[in-house]
């Protein structure tokens, strides 16, 4: 094959490369918000002599997601969450639920309190651009066995195109 | 041709295997809690101690009153109950009062005199929420002390490091 042509070939497969990419690399979630709970003396069951409240559940649209970037209503994508420990507790069991389906493109699943770990598992899935999926968010595991201190954790929505 | 064909087959591997990986966005919250120290304490109970007896030949009779129970919970280590009385006591008359263990954590000091100063009345407190620890008093007085008329005096329990 002439050197030409190979030249030729080169520049008309290259950009079909990355076009290629960039097809599916699009897709763009966006979280907005978080949850800040404190939990003090006001939270004991029945005051002094009893235990503190185990459960304690965010507002119903705590976190906010967006999906952009779609190629259309029927790319279908779906979301996996787990969580990253900064300083935490064991006893803490952290739950998300998807209390409503947003605007545009629709959504199914995760419509149930679903336990959040260190592990990536799918959270819901759906097709399109889709702007304000609710997230609730809700923790067990709270009593006066934990010491007092600032206890984090950071939960990862990764979109994956399908 | 050959070389075509390579560079086909790796534009379409590129299409079907590396597409769907780079195909992915992340985006995160953060989720905390701010649990702060909890120290409470209440008491309940109006305890009413009479000395109206003695022994021949002996001091007069100590009387005991145990209807009273006080309320814990802690999310600390090693707090302390301490205990004082808002004035002092007639001279030769001593009021006592003992708190028992708040669930199995903590050590109880025994029959502790109580004065204007707090004294600690249970120590080693550690994580434990209780409603319902016993707490004694104990009147005593001699017959220097001659007799008295009725009087009142109010315990306070601090609950603390």
């Amino acid at each position: 094959m002439r050197f030409s042509i190979r030249i030729f070939i080169i520049f008309l497969l290259v950009p079909l490369f990355f076009a290629a990419q960039t097809a599916h690399a699009a897709i763009s979630i966006t979280v907005t918000g978080s949850w800040v709970e404190t939990i003090d003396k006001n939270d004991l069951i029945s005051g002094a002599g009893s235990d503190l409240e185990n459960t304690y559940t965010s507002v119903s649209g705590q976190i906010s997601i967006d999906i952009s970037g779609t190629s259309g209503p029927s790319d279908a994508w779906r979301i996996d969450i787990k969580k990253i420990d900064s300083i935490w507790n064991n006893s803490f069991h952290p739950y998300v639920m998807r209390t409503s389906a947003g605007t545009g493109g629709s959504v199914s699943g995760g419509a149930s309190y679903q336990e959040v770990t260190d592990i990536n598992a799918q959270f819901f899935s759906g097709s399109g651009d889709v702007t304000g999926i609710n997230v609730q968010l809700r923790i067990t595991g709270a009593s006066i066995q934990i010491n007092p201190d600032y206890y984090s954790t950071v939960l990862y929505y990764t979109v994956v195109d399908i | 041709m050959k070389t075509f064909k390579f560079l086909l087959l790796g534009a379409a591997l590129a299409l079907l295997l590396t597409g769907p990986a780079l195909g992915a966005d992340v985006s995160s919250h953060v989720m905390s809690f701010d649990f702060q120290q909890i120290n409470e304490i209440s008491v309940t109970g109006t305890p009413n101690l009479n000395i109206s007896s003695a022994v021949a030949g002996q001091e007069p009779s100590e009387v005991t009153d145990s209807s009273s129970t006080c309320a814990i919970t802690t999310n600390g280590a090693n707090k302390r109950i301490t205990a004082n009385i808002d004035t002092a006591m007639p001279a030769d008359v001593t009021l006592k009062v003992n708190v028992a263990v708040p669930s199995g954590s903590g050590t109880s000091q025994g029959d502790v005199t109580l004065t204007t100063s707090a004294s600690s009345v249970v120590t080693g407190i550690s994580h434990v929420a209780d409603s319902n620890p016993t707490i004694t008093y104990k009147l005593n007085a001699t017959v220097q002390a001659g007799v008295l008329s009725t009087d009142t005096r109010t315990v306070t329990f601090t609950l603390s490091d």
